[in-house]
């Protein structure tokens, strides 16, 4: 939500792929200084061991410092593989929710200054209360997202949102963007935050807005359907429909996101 | 005086080589990941919540290493000392 709300965003996908595979190789890199200090602490501790009790004793630090160093290696290795992984999925939800959002626009002839949105949700019709994500601070895949978005699309019409106005790609896309699809998501660093509103939660609404555009007892900012009822009642309300959020326009447009 | 000359065997003979340098190589290496890294993450262009999120992130990675690079280098000490008790005590 742009200025009022949430921060601006930009991002190219090919240098975030090129970071995860700077991240991937960085791991490799320490997981070889892990292997290659292990094999020290293994000449150390063998030579130790055929040196005598002067030998052992006078290793005992070299061999505890080694051990340390190895496993805080081994360690980073594997946490930097994680990231790794988890850069490149974020590249890959940017360019799936980009290309959806585009497929839906484009298949009903909507765009840029359009105010007559994609094509509208499905029917369906799922569970009223929504799970908090099962891994706080772990962004839930696409399906999940686009289950809470479902969920919380059954609870806008409602109350009486009209379905053109609602977009699952437009609203999915913007998600991507602003949290990575993590309900617990909280900005503790933009200009919001330095202002004493920070932005939480799948669509990073800050409580002020967030207050302002609930639903009666959908008031939780970090419940993911709550948060979107909340973040789609703003964006209505500020742009006429989800289609017509600057960032989901300018996606549509062949251009980059911004934030709302 | 055998004990002192195993000792002295363990750090003289080749069995420990140059440990000290080849630790000291790999914390060289590591504080070059982490220069990689660092530049790496600075020259992506990439805004907003997740972005701010993942920068937090990194900022852990990268003190992390600083941290790696120190244990590496203090092992590399403990290899030395080591190799002077020992010879000192047998000289």
């Amino acid at each position: 939500m742009n200025g009022s709300s949430c921060g601006g965003y930009e991002v190219d996908d090919a240098a975030l792929t090129g970071l995860s595979e700077s991240w991937a190789k960085g791991g490799a890199e320490i997981s070889a200084v892990a292997q290659t200090a292990a094999a020290v602490l293994a000449k150390v501790r063998g030579a130790a061991d055929g040196g005598g009790s002067t030998a052992q004793f006078a290793a005992t630090d070299t061999i505890a410092a080694l051990a340390r160093a190895g496993q805080s290696a081994l360690a980073l290795a594997g946490a930097l593989a994680q990231d790794a992984q988890g850069l490149a999925q974020c590249a890959r939800a940017y360019r799936e929710a980009e290309a959806c959002v585009k497929q839906r626009i484009d298949a009903t002839g909507g765009g840029a200054g359009s105010n007559q949105g994609s094509a509208p949700r499905g029917g369906q019709r799922p569970n009223t209360s929504a799970p908090r994500a099962q891994a706080p601070s772990e962004p839930a895949g696409t399906e999940q997202v686009q289950d809470w978005i479902n969920q919380a699309f059954a609870i806008l019409e409602a109350n009486g949102v009209p379905a053109d106005q609602l977009d699952e790609a437009g609203v999915l896309l913007i998600i991507e963007h602003e949290s990575s699809g993590n309900p617990d998501a909280e900005n503790d660093w933009d200009s919001n935050w330095q202002a004493g509103h920070a932005s939480k939660g799948l669509m990073q609404c800050i409580d002020t807005t967030f207050d302002e555009f609930q639903l009666p007892g959908h008031g939780d900012i970090f419940n993911p359907v709550d948060n979107i009822i909340a973040g789609v009642r703003y964006a209505i309300s500020r742009y006429g429909s989800i289609s017509n959020v600057p960032g989901v326009r300018a996606v549509a447009d062949g251009g980059e996101y911004v934030g709302y | 005086m055998s004990l002192l000359r195993d000792a002295h065997g363990f750090v003289e003979a080749g069995s420990c080589g140059d440990l000290s340098g080849e630790l000291a190589a790999l914390a060289d290496r590591v504080a070059a990941v982490k220069a990689e890294l660092t530049g790496a993450a600075g020259r992506v262009p990439w805004g907003g919540s997740a972005a701010e999120a993942f920068h937090a992130h990194a900022a852990v990675r990268y003190e992390t290493l600083a941290g790696l690079v120190h244990d590496l280098s203090d092992a590399a000490a403990a290899v030395k000392s080591m190799q002077c008790v020992v010879s000192e005590f047998a000289a």
